[in-house]
């Protein structure tokens, strides 16, 4: 099918991460021809959500050694005055995985995630798809050494059992899809009885119930990335869930953060006089720029030191400075009142917190802007790989890219995902690390009446130099994880060798990590970890482009996700790089209505005449795919004019 | 432009979207006139339902169109079985939610939703209530809803304690909401009610609240809804109708009553003589008002031809729903029975010594919150409120200091906190006049603007006045039956009309004041006792032929005192 | 109502391997045109075309794959919120018909498990050409669940009835919603797409 590639784009775009989706509808909206390609099978890059076997399936991967060599079909490719430079096709930006299952796996081996296909071979030959992420069997606890194998046959009642015999193919999608459409505080009636123990088999029969997001941020609800949404019309595509608390580790133990009017007013932990007195410092500061006369003696303090002069109480300082501001310790006064007063203004926009989730995960996002960029002509090509770039002898500009069949792809930009760099143009290069957990638990962190709360948890650092650790723990109704679940998700600049070294005495501090049963009659107070995944991922947010040696100069780069809890800066990165290509273009103007596109022949219901209709059916099959390439033509032709 | 989509252009646009408003409006006009001709003719049918439901799911407040629904309905009603009607109003009922989707504020199809409901013959209300709860999460302040809710929760005796969670709720999401904190007044007497007194929530039901609301005003103190809840919290219980004081006086004769609310008499009010009734009228002491706290009836003379006995007297209004006796003694001219106001604590809350430590700490806290915000003028008047519940003479001082902080941080409103002050100074004097059961009240330099609670001054013979703002002598004052001497030099009276009737009244002063004409005084020529009469440095001082008049005005005055200013 | 742009919004997925007809399904449905030589348009994100069932005014949109289906790379969100599905193969390509148990894996990953699922084999104008049978289409239809609807977009056969039969298919199911959960439904201010997402404010 790869044959069918045009020959010719303006720009190639490789990786499918948020920054290049964005710049990719960016570009189809202003009439370029795009490719829009990636190596995986997947959307998102390290931006990507996965189902449970979505996610066995991408450590299997990561793990992987892939084949570096140059295919040879490249060479005969490329012509005599011209230079090569390959692409890394492995991905290193993914290290340090380890995986530790606590919940029963006693069934585990024989468990398919249920929903797959009972389909009738005598009607019909299956082929059988090799690409098909969710296709490949499951057989985790076994293949990962570092998964601890705990049989307990204890504490399943016969119910479940049953239930985890039958439930096996498509009529459990009935009872569980349920879930969907669910009311929030139905779903809570239903859920009222104690937490079962789930075990690795539900889990893994549940797999697609979960969308597990690599990187875990949120949308500040006027964040340029919501902003970007509601400008482009890219926001048709997705819906989303507020954040309903955010909380923080104050005193040993987990408390909500009171950030707006009706939190303060609900709030146990503050005396009234600090209720008094945070609300008046936060509706100050809000417009902290109209009292310069407040801040100017402490711009070169820090922000604490600063919060301190204002007469916060202890609680008080640590609200503001982890949980609102959300700044480390060391930051500057100026700094910490401007995201303070982010903070603020995205309260009150959508919800009573300042954050929004995309139901499904943040791994939908990307997709949205790809779905865009294929509206407006964009060709797209998963699981299909770059080997290189072609770069001319004398302009050293990139020329065209050929990919892994030696199919040669002529173009005037190229932008690459930093990952897909070759190490000799990295070599240079330093990057910074995050680290990251992710768990499947089977409480919440804060138990209240609903058990469909989304929260932001802000774990303060415990030494000096280390960072603090954000956590954010989804429900089921962000369509993220199973019922009776709660997905949560550690990040935090890395300090230490290893992500499990990072995280891991913050997880024992906030969960059970047992394998034993009984211990849910002694210690409910935590909750308790049932699936536990540890990883460092590469942030190359920082990179320079100088520092990447012998790049042409119509090659740009994009960098994985950064470490914050916000996506700015990955659309600033996309703007910025558009600007840099089409410096006179407007930035994803809105996409038109469709109920305001006017279409060629609207009001003409003639048939078309007999004889201008391709007898032959493949015909009518390539009108249709070329579309595309004819839509180019014309566009190029009116560029001509 | 090909490969681009060609869009509308606002122009475009614009045509398209007026075309479609033109065909809306005609259909708009053509289904309403349909609708009125249906209703001129008397069909009342199906049809008649269809055009409507076009008009009014455009215009929700079409009320003629309601109207003509409800006419088909009970057109309907006499031929259709009960299944039928059930589905029909079942159906009604979605249109209507449907409307109001798209305007939950109209009052016409709240009301409408309420009359099907009345109709339909197997109402389900739980489902009801939820519907209203739903609304109200959106919009707390929907008063339609409320309102529709309130018909709801009595039609399906939803337990007070869930209606109070339910308000709770509504808080919780947001507190600057009047509707919610009111119903919680309602709701608090009925499910936590102080044994004692009425209308009232039992003490530790009160804590509650008191800590719940003192949340709101520390996160908002400009939020006003949340102070007037803690009004509501330290005010006094609402006691019935009672008898304040029954005085008789043989030398009118007559019998006056006062009550504690202002009330209406007719036939009502009987007053026994030694256990029997006599025929009396009754009539207020001033002119015109209907309802009054004073009611006064001329006693015939021949009931008390005997000096040398004792009469005991009885009044009792609405069948003993309040009653009062008085005894009059042998050789007494003059007797009277009353409540007092410092048994009674008519001023201040009759607190258990908890309840005062806990007030205690209220004020504390205003007092912390006062500090923080110097200028709210809620904060400032909570601090008086609570200083008169705790104990209005101990802290009268400082209560008065505060009251001029609350004048400069909010002097728009200082004429209403002028009132306010002359109530509470006037509450002061009576409670020291009780305590050293005296018959004098001195009034002089409080700074009044206004008199009040002068239904509890009617033992006093001498007012002092003096000095304070007065620009009137309010009606009410007739209700001082025995007051000899009234002093009320230095003040801004132009009107006197309260100074009428007074039968004990011998001396009146009246010096500086801002009386113009003679004939202003004309109320006095109804008091009988009068003899002296001081009017220096009034303006009509100036006038040269004012003696004169005076003199013929009011012939059996013995003493004018008029000289120039 | 029937003054109100439309009683009910219809979301209609149409996925199925590239060249069956889809986009001729849906501009025969929304245009009453046959494209010849070209298919969908740039920029057309979804179709829209509102019809009349029973007074009722259906408002539905029919969102096309914007050509992510050549090389098998449709987004998942372009399942999500989806009221139905129209899963299309061709009649005359035995290969799109056994690419039907993919785009079924895909349905059961990403689409809501309340979607209604049509299966049409498109293109019975080519009769001569078959190379899937009717039979062996509706028995496929029968195990999975899907209704099953022959149609040729060129004749315009069956395309009409396809989406106003799917169309009062969703409206059945919508009032038995309402029915069940009519109160529970969203109010204004409720809605979950950002447009909808009504304000709450901190002051």
């Amino acid at each position: 099918m790869a044959d069918d590639l045009p020959t010719e784009f303006d720009v190639v775009i490789l990786g499918t991460g948020l920054p290049e989706s964005i710049i990719a509808a960016a570009c189809t909206r202003i009439g370029q021809r795009v490719l829009h390609i990636d190596a995986r099978n997947y959307y998102g890059g390290n931006w990507a959500s996965f189902t449970f076997s979505g996610l066995q399936t991408w450590i299997e991967n990561c793990k992987q050694e892939l084949n570096t060599e140059l295919a040879a079909a490249c060479k005969g490719q490329a012509l005599d005055n011209e230079e090569i430079i390959p692409f890394n096709k492995r991905n290193q930006t993914i290290q340090n995985i380890e995986v530790f299952c606590y919940s029963s796996t006693e069934d585990g081996e024989a468990v398919e995630e249920a929903g797959a296909l009972n389909i009738n071979s005598a009607l019909l030959t299956t082929v059988t798809s090799s690409d098909g992420q969710e296709n490949s069997s499951i057989d985790i606890s076994k293949n990962h050494t570092s998964t601890e194998q705990n049989d307990s046959p204890e504490g399943r009642s016969d119910l479940e059992e049953a239930t985890n015999s039958d439930q096996r193919s498509a009529d459990s999608t009935l009872e569980t899809g349920t879930i969907v459409e669910v009311e929030p505080s139905l779903t809570q009636a239903i859920q009222q009885d104690s937490p079962k123990t789930i075990t690795y088999s539900q889990i893994v029969k549940e797999g697609r119930r979960f969308n597990v997001d690599l990187v875990s941020k949120f949308l500040y609800s006027r964040g340029l990335l919501i902003e970007l949404l509601i400008k482009s019309n890219v926001s048709r595509y997705t819906e989303f869930k507020n954040v309903t608390r955010i909380l923080t580790y104050h005193n040993g133990k987990i408390e909500q953060v009171p950030c707006s009017r009706a939190d303060v007013f609900a709030s146990k932990q503050l005396s009234m006089v600090e209720k008094r007195i945070l609300m008046k410092f936060l509706m100050h500061y809000i417009d902290y720029e109209l009292h310069p006369e407040d801040y100017q003696d402490y711009e070169n303090s820090t922000f604490l030191e600063f919060l301190k002069s204002k007469q916060l109480t202890p609680t008080l300082q640590h609200f503001v400075l982890y949980s609102i501001a959300m700044v480390p310790e060391n930051a500057k006064t100026i700094e910490g009142l401007k995201a303070m007063q982010h903070f603020l203004r995205c309260l009150g926009r959508y919800g009573n917190t300042p954050f929004l989730f995309p139901m499904y995960g943040l791994g939908e996002i990307p997709q949205c802007f790809c779905r865009m960029c294929a509206v407006f002509g964009g060709v797209y090509c998963l699981h299909h790989s770059l080997e290189c770039l072609v770069v001319d002898g004398d302009s050293k500009l990139c020329k065209a890219v050929i990919d892994h069949r030696g199919k040669r792809v002529d173009c005037k930009y190229v932008i690459v995902e930093d990952s897909y760099l070759p190490e000799q143009i990295c070599a240079n290069v330093s990057y910074k690390q995050i680290s990251r957990a992710v768990l499947i638990t089977d409480c919440s962190i804060l138990n209240t009446e609903s058990n469909q709360e989304i929260s932001v948890l802000t774990f303060p650092p415990a030494d000096k130099g280390q960072t603090a650790v954000y956590i954010t723990e989804l429900c089921s109704s962000t369509m993220t994880c199973m019922k009776n679940t709660y997905l949560v998700h550690l990040t935090c600049s890395s300090t230490k060798p290893t992500a499990k070294e990072d995280l891991e005495p913050v997880v024992q501090q906030l969960f059970t990590l047992s394998t034993e049963n009984d211990i849910e009659a002694n210690d409910r107070t935590k909750p308790k970890v049932l699936w536990a995944l540890y990883f460092n991922m590469r942030d190359s947010s920082g990179v320079p482009r100088q520092s990447y040696a012998g790049l042409p100069p119509n090659v740009y780069v994009c960098s994985g996700p950064d470490h914050c809890f916000g996506n700015d800066h990955a659309v600033q990165q996309a703007e910025n790089l558009f600007h840099e290509l089409y410096p006179s273009e407007e930035f994803c103007p809105p996409a038109p209505n469709p109920e305001d596109i006017i279409y060629d022949g609207e009001c003409a219901q003639q048939e078309p005449s007999e004889s201008s209709i391709p007898v032959d059916s493949k015909a009518e099959a390539s009108a249709e795919n070329e579309t595309v390439v004819e839509s180019y033509e014309d566009s190029e032709a009116q560029k001509a004019e | 432009m090909h490969g681009r989509i060609k869009v509308k252009t606002t122009l475009e646009q614009q045509e398209a979207k007026r075309k479609e408003r033109e065909k809306k409006l005609q259909l708009y006009v053509s289904a309403t006139q349909a609708a009125l001709h249906k209703r001129e003719t008397g069909q009342l049918d199906k049809e008649a339902l269809d055009l409507t439901a076009q008009i009014l799911a455009l215009n929700p407040d079409f009320a003629s169109l309601w109207n003509l629904r409800r006419e088909v309905f009970l057109q309907l009603q006499t031929d259709r079985s009960e299944e039928e009607m059930q589905s029909l109003c079942l159906g009604e009922l979605t249109f209507l939610e449907n409307c109001l989707r798209v305007s939950p504020k109209s009052y016409g199809t709240w009301y409408h939703r309420c009359w099907i409901m009345k109709i339909i013959p197997k109402p389900d209300w739980a489902r009801e209530l939820t519907l209203c709860n739903r609304f109200l999460e959106i919009d707390e302040r929907n008063f339609h809803c409320w309102d529709y809710r309130r018909i709801v929760t009595q039609s399906s005796s939803v337990p007070l304690p869930e209606e109070l969670e339910f308000t709770t709720s509504l808080i919780g999401k947001n507190f600057s909401n009047y509707s919610s904190w009111h119903y919680r007044s309602k709701l608090l007497p009925q499910i936590h009610p102080d044994p004692l007194r009425i209308g009232r929530v039992t003490e530790e039901a009160l804590l509650n609240e008191l800590e719940l609301v003192q949340n709101a005003f520390f996160t908002d103190p400009n939020d006003q809804s949340a102070w007037f809840y803690h009004r509501w919290l330290l005010g006094r219980a609402d006691h019935p109708v009672s008898i304040r004081c029954v005085m008789v006086s043989l030398d009118e004769p007559c019998v006056s009553v006062t009550f504690s609310h202002p009330v209406e008499v007719q036939e009502d009010l009987i007053l026994f003589l030694n256990n029997r009734p006599i025929f009396v009228s009754w009539r207020t002491a001033g002119r015109k008002e209907k309802r009054s706290l004073f009611w006064v009836c001329d006693l015939p003379k021949e009931c008390i031809n005997d000096p040398c006995c004792q009469y005991n007297f009885q009044v009792l209004w609405k069948d003993g729903e309040a009653k009062k006796e008085c005894i009059l003694y042998p050789g007494r001219r003059e007797s009277w029975f009353r409540d007092s106001a410092t048994e009674n604590e008519f001023f201040s809350l009759d607190l258990s010594e908890g309840k005062s430590n806990v007030l205690q700490q209220e004020l504390k806290s205003c007092k912390d919150l006062q500090e923080l915000e110097p200028d709210n003028k809620w904060c400032l008047l909570t601090i008086i409120l609570l200083m008169r519940a705790l104990d209005p003479l101990v802290y009268e001082k400082e209560a008065l200091g505060y009251f001029e902080t609350l004048k400069v941080v909010d002097p728009m409103r200082s004429g209403y906190y002028d009132d306010l002050r002359s109530k509470f100074q006037m509450e002061n004097a009576i409670l020291k006049m009780e305590y050293a059961e005296s018959c004098l009240i001195n009034l002089s330099k409080k700074g009044l603007t206004r008199l009040c609670h002068l239904e509890h001054l009617g033992q006093v013979t001498h007012m002092n006045l003096s000095a304070n703002q007065l620009c009137a002598l309010p009606s009410n004052l007739c209700m001082l039956r025995r007051l000899q001497v009234l002093e009320v030099d230095n003040n801004e009276v132009v009107r006197l009309e309260g100074l009428w009737n007074l039968p004990q009244l011998e001396e009146l002063s009246l010096q500086f004041n801002k009386i113009q004409n003679v004939s202003d005084l004309q109320p006095l020529s109804s008091c009988p006792r009068l003899s002296v009469l001081h009017l220096h440095g009034n303006p009509l001082c100036e006038k040269a032929d004012a003696r004169t008049q005076l003199e013929s005005l009011l012939p059996h005055v013995n003493t004018i005192h008029l000289s120039l200013i | 109502m029937s003054m109100e742009d439309y009683d009910f919004l219809f979301k209609i997925v149409l996925i199925g391997n590239a060249g069956v007809g889809k986009t001729c399904l849906v501009r025969r449905f929304t245009q009453g045109l046959f494209p010849p030589g070209q298919g969908a348009t740039i920029g057309v994100d979804f179709m829209i075309k509102t019809v009349e069932i029973k007074g009722e005014k259906i408002k539905l949109q029919i969102w096309d794959t914007a050509g992510q289906e050549r090389f098998r790379s449709i987004t998942q969100s372009y399942y999500r919120s989806a009221n139905a599905l129209i899963l299309t193969y061709d009649i005359t390509c035995e290969e799109s018909f056994r690419c039907l148990p993919e785009w079924l894996r895909e349905i059961e990953q990403y689409a809501n498990s309340e979607v209604i699922t049509v299966l049409v084999g498109n293109k019975i104008d080519l009769a001569e050409r078959r190379e899937v049978s009717q039979q062996r289409a509706e028995e496929f239809a029968g195990t999975q669940n899907m209704y099953y609807l022959e149609t040729s977009a060129k004749e315009s056969d069956n395309v009409e009835k396809l989406f106003l039969d799917l169309a009062c298919r969703l409206i059945s199911e919508a009032r038995q919603n309402a029915l069940v959960n009519n109160v529970d439904s969203s109010l204004p201010g409720e809605g979950k797409s950002i447009t909808y997402l009504n304000c709450c404010n901190f002051n």
